[in-house]
Parts: structure tokens; sequence; C-alpha cells
């Protein structure tokens, strides 16, 4: 997230992207993996720098490369002048190119690697969850006023499929209860998350304490939460409310969530928590019109079954 | 209709049932136009079809890789 700050909100690297580049970005996890020709692309690029993803690992960072799949800079810094520094050496090599090495044919995709490519499936909609840790002063709450790590917000998407909207709807037709299962452990165990630092680790289906979300025949949600490790080093309690509503032809036409409450420890990848049980909070709206920053996978779907299953 | 009813009448309800509180901690929440001033750029999310953007455009690409989407968790 510090590089959306420090690199990607500065205006000489914006005005770059926008007249000199195509700026394209993909999740590693997936990209690295895949046994398809993108996958294969991509890995022949990145063999081209010092991410060679050895034993599997990560090959993570910011590249620049022509549609043949050429390399011609490479960089994993978060500060601008160095981004800045490789985006206008890649620009001198780019230049130098020849015609024919700048304007390559790129064929049709190919049969996609269903294992490791998600996509939204028909009807299914999204909800964008924003997580931020936050500190209270007085009776309201306020950023982090310390320069700590962690006190951006941090974005994910819910995904909830056709007919499972259809059950909220027909719970709410007999007069409301508690949401099924499987939505309601996929909201608790992959969203319910602290994701303000990187990964989360998300909670195992033993980890759910409890998690009563209940929908009333009107529509309104409200319920409340505890999630904990078996050691009790990590965890998340706390309330939360919030309504669904659809349209006179039955689409849904808002789902709102507000949750928060308090949550202690880290993650492998989230370290430097706060000390002790601090404010963390989560706020989940429907996207009525998703672009394609809004069609990102839920981080919790790599995999996809234990995604929609979330209560097995 | 009488289910109808219900539905439009939450429809209304649901865009002002915030109590000033919670509008309050909603906007805590949400990015800040300082937070979101990468979204300013036009980031395409795949990668086949940004190959084939800049062999048409004439353009290099510039792709960011993360464990975790740089557009969503990371």
């Amino acid at each position: 997230m510090t590089d959306r700050l420090l690199v990607f909100s500065n205006a000489e690297v914006q005005k770059l992207l926008k007249e000199k580049f195509i700026p394209v970005a993909c999740n590693d996890w997936y990209q690295r993996r895949r046994q398809d020709a993108e996958g294969e692309f991509f890995r022949s690029v990145a063999n081209q720098g010092p991410r060679k993803g050895q034993g599997g690992s990560t090959r993570q960072g910011h590249y620049i490369l022509t549609a043949g799949g050429k390399l011609l800079g490479f960089n994993n810094n978060r500060g601008p002048e160095r981004r800045l520094k490789m985006m206008h050496d890649a620009l001198r090599k780019w230049n130098r190119l020849p015609a024919a090495d700048k304007q390559a044919k790129v064929p049709d995709h190919g049969q996609v690697d269903a294992k490791y490519h998600r996509a939204l499936p028909d009807g299914a909609r999204v909800i964008k969850v924003t997580t931020r840790a936050l500190e209270k002063a007085g009776d309201k709450y306020q950023h982090i006023q310390k320069n700590i790590p962690g006190k951006l917000a941090a974005v994910d998407h819910l995904w909830l499929r056709d007919n499972e909207i259809n059950q909220i709807k027909k719970l709410m037709q007999s007069g409301g209860g508690l949401l099924p299962k499987p939505m309601a452990y996929r909201i608790a165990r992959y969203h319910f998350t602290d994701s303000t630092r990187g990964e989360p680790p998300l909670w195992k289906i033993t980890e759910v304490k409890n998690f009563h979300f209940k929908v009333a025949k009107q529509g309104k949600i409200g319920g409340t939460f505890h999630l904990e490790t078996t050691d009790g080093k990590r965890g998340y309690q706390g309330v939360f409310e919030g309504g669904i509503s659809f349209s006179a032809a039955g689409k849904i036409n808002d789902f709102q969530l507000l949750a928060h409450g308090k949550h202690w420890g880290e993650g492998r990848y989230t370290r430097v928590a706060r000390t002790g049980k601090t404010t963390l909070a989560t706020y989940f709206k429907h996207v009525a019109q998703p672009k394609a920053a809004d069609l990102i996978p839920p981080q919790g779907m790599h995999w996809e079954q234990g995604y929609w299953q979330a209560d097995k | 209709m009488k289910y109808l009813i219900i539905v439009a009448t939450f429809t209304t309800l649901l865009h002002a049932q915030w109590s000033p509180e919670q509008k309050q901690l909603i906007t805590a929440i949400k990015p800040t136009d300082k937070e979101s001033a990468w979204m300013r750029i036009n980031w395409r999310t795949n990668l086949w079809q940004a190959r084939k953007e800049a062999a048409k455009s004439g353009k290099p690409i510039y792709l960011w890789e993360m464990d975790g989407h740089p557009l969503g968790c990371t």
C-alpha cells in the first residue's frame, strides 16, 4: 500500500504512465503458477530479471516490458525517485529498439488455466470491502495519528452468487432469520480480517467462535462476531449492522454492512501490529456497476471451493 | 404485493439508517482523496489484453505484480 501513496500518487509517475506506458496490475500468486500462455509469457519475462522464482518463490515487483516479452526494466523499491529512474532508463532502451520489437504480433491467449484464473460468475454481485485500523478520540473514530504501518485503508471484494442473493431474498420473504452458513462463514473467515498491513491470515473454521448474522424481513442486518485462534494470540471481536434492499423487479439494490470491534495479533505477512486489542472497522458496500478494479477476485479465493463453501 | 411494499420501504430506509456516529465511522474507514490518487491511473487487469493494447499503441507495458492483487488486498 505504500507504493500507492508514495509512488503512484506522484504526479510525474502518473503523467509518464498515462502518456508513455500501458499500465497493468496482476496478482503474482496466480501469474507465477498458471500453466497457460499468459503464465508462460510472464515467467519468461521475469526470468530475464532477478525474480527467477526459485522453488516457486515470489516474482513480485515492477516490470517494464515490450508486448513481445523483452524485459526493459525491473525494480522493487518503494521510492518515487528510483522508480522514475527505472521508467526513464526503460524508455531510453525502448527508443533504441528496432520497430519490429515494438510492434510484436500477439497471438490469441488459448485455453486459460482455470486452476489459477478467477472470474466473477454470471449473475454474481460484487461487494466492496474496505478495512481500516482506527483509534478513538473521545466518542469519535479517527485515523491513526502516529506514522506506523497499517494506517491506510485496505480494499477487498466479497462475491455473492446469484442463487445466494435469492436465498437472502427468500429469507426476508419468510420473515427473516440467520444468513445461510456458506455466506456467513465466507464473510467471517475471509472478510473480517486485518488486511491493513499486507496479506492477512484467514480464519480457520474452528476459529469462528461466534458469528451471528441475522437478516430481518425488512432487510435489516445485525449481529455479533468473535473470531480467535486457539492460542488466543490473534482475534477480532465486535458487532455489525447494515441492510440489504431489492428493487421492485427483485434485483439487489444495495447491500451495506458496517463492522467494528477490537482486533489483536498479527500474521506471517502482517507483522508489527499495534500492541494489545485495538480498533478495527470494516465497511461493505454493493458495487452497482463494477469497473475493472472492482472485479479483482477476493483475496480469500486462492482456494476457490473453500471460498464458496466456507462452512465446510 | 406485500413483499414489494416491504422491499420498497426498506430501499428508502437503507440509505437513511446510519446514525451520525455510524456515518462518521464509515467516513473514517473509506480511503481519503489523497489515498485514492493512485487510482487516477487507468490500470488494466489483464496482461494478455495489455500486450495487445501495447502492440497496437506502440508503447511498452508497465506491469505491477504483487502477492495479493495490487488493486485489491496487498
